[in-house]
């Protein structure tokens, strides 16, 4: 089974542990990749755009002190599922890959 | 502080400008702007210099037109662009449309429409659509005023390509913007006269000074088309005898004129009714004709009554005219010219809807060839200053 729309789940998944604003979202997704992934800037906010007109994000402008307001996104319950989804696909995605991966392994080994 | 990642937002903003509701495109913006800003913080506190900070974050997110494409791309794009562009879009779908369509009136006579008229109402129309698109571009984005120019060109030369290469050209021999005016010719005198005084040699003089008359009245046709002779001479006679004077007066094109049955032991028998602007008749047709023979020597005879008009023309034409053939005659000319005239006018249509359906796939391709190599170049005038201040 493929696994489609990789940027949303990414976005969904670290949305799903607490609300971020766009940046730090992308940072987020370097660092805990450990830098392997990296959304390119300048199509994140498409992606968030996107998904927040799908409903499975929702924004705020949250005031800082001393600094211009930003906007937070926070996953949806539509977005948690959707991320269940996406998750769900991923662990087929990788359970098929690893019986064709391993299977030929073994298949060396012996 | 933030000076190019300002610049930045500026020149986003203008690529998003028209194009994502002014909402979505401030917060975009907005957006963008905090991400610079967290971006550069963040490079800052780790030493970097301030300004290579900004460089090295607008490095990052890429040039200000790949970003505002990916930002169209996913979020709401306005449905029509600014109000300017979809004026000038409209514009030009207008003139192409009303140019082609009076280019078929013109073409089939579907109503009445004129070379002039279609030159000078298009040249208009192209005009005013070419300024709208210009206007539209040049306020919007550099990148649409190619575009819009490049499509108001292509209509120009395409749609005088059509005139110069289209059906008109292709039918040179039918002439067919002068179908009708040919149809009313043919019915009329001047080939009825030729097909006659071949038939008729008898009456050729007769006929052909009828003939002559044919700029200076209507009625001389007449003298061909019996039943409208009689209609006319009808009308007119009670008139004349009621003003006991040789004088015609009646509405319309004949406003005054002469009612001129000619005595049957002239040598110029026939009816004649012209136009008279107060001279002797004699003297009009004179100074008309510059001749002064026959016309002078022409002996008249006043009718005393519509009917002795019509019976002494009868009686001449009876004993000098075939009716009958000339009957054939003209119900073959008008047969004919029906023919001719059905056929090319469904040729003409058939070549038409070739034509303009070729010419509009040609533009279409064209024009999609073209937008889409001007789409690849990018907006050089901004990305000059842009990568100067950058610099």
């Amino acid at each position: 089974m493929a696994f489609k729309g990789d940027n949303d789940a990414l976005i969904l998944g670290v949305l799903a542990e607490r609300s971020l604003h766009g940046y730090e979202i992308s940072k987020q997704i370097k660092l805990l990749s450990k830098g392997s992934l990296t959304l390119p800037e300048n199509k994140l906010y498409p992606a968030l755009h996107k998904l927040e007109e799908q409903a499975m994000i929702t924004s705020e402008w949250v005031p800082q002190h001393g600094k211009p307001d930003r906007k937070v996104y926070s996953i949806t319950s539509d977005g948690t599922k959707e991320l269940l989804e996406h998750r769900s696909a991923w662990k087929k995605f990788v359970s098929n890959i690893n019986s064709v991966m391993m299977d030929a392994a073994k298949k060396e080994a012996n | 502080m933030a000076k190019f990642t300002e610049w930045y937002a500026v020149e986003l903003d203008g690529f998003l400008k028209g194009r994502l509701p002014d909402v979505q495109r401030f917060e975009a913006i907005k957006e963008v702007s905090n991400h610079f800003s967290e971006h550069v913080d963040e490079l800052v506190e780790r030493g970097m210099d301030p300004i290579e900070a900004e460089k090295a974050a607008i490095k990052s997110f890429g040039n200000p037109r790949a970003a505002a494409v990916n930002l169209l791309s996913g979020g709401k794009r306005s449905m029509f662009g600014s109000g300017l562009y979809s004026l000038a879009a409209l514009g030009l779908m207008v003139s192409i449309i009303a140019s082609a369509v009076g280019f078929q009136f013109y073409n089939l006579k579907l109503a009445p429409y004129s070379r002039q008229d279609f030159l000078v109402n298009g040249a208009l129309i192209f005009g005013a659509a070419g300024v709208c698109a210009v206007l539209a571009g040049f306020l919007s984005r550099k990148v649409q005023l190619g575009k819009l120019a490049a499509g108001w060109v292509l209509g120009i030369v395409g749609s005088f390509g059509y005139l110069t290469l289209g059906p008109e050209r292709h039918f040179a021999n039918v002439d067919p913007a002068n179908l009708s005016t040919q149809k009313a010719k043919w019915e009329s005198r001047h080939e009825s006269t030729v097909k006659l005084t071949k038939l008729y040699g008898s009456i050729h003089h007769a006929v052909s000074q009828d003939y002559s008359t044919y700029r200076y009245n209507d009625e001389s046709v007449n003298t061909i088309n019996r039943p409208a002779a009689i209609e006319k001479i009808k009308t007119l006679a009670p008139q004349m005898l009621a003003l006991n004077t040789p004088y015609v007066r009646t509405t319309g094109s004949l406003t005054q004129g002469y009612l001129v049955p000619v005595s049957s032991t002239a040598s110029y028998n026939y009816l004649y009714i012209r136009r008279y602007g107060g001279q002797s008749w004699q003297d009009a047709i004179v100074a008309d004709t510059g001749e002064s023979f026959p016309w002078k020597s022409v002996s008249l005879k006043y009718v005393k009554s519509g009917d002795e008009a019509i019976q002494g023309w009868q009686n001449f034409a009876s004993n000098n005219w075939d009716f009958e053939q000339i009957g054939r005659e003209q119900e073959g000319f008008l047969r004919e010219v029906d023919e001719h005239s059905k056929k090319s006018r469904l040729e003409l249509a058939g070549s038409t809807m070739l034509t303009l359906s070729g010419a509009s796939l040609l533009y279409l391709a064209i024009f999609a060839v073209l937008s889409w190599i001007v789409g690849r170049i990018p907006d050089l005038t901004v990305y000059a200053t842009f990568r100067r201040k950058l610099a």
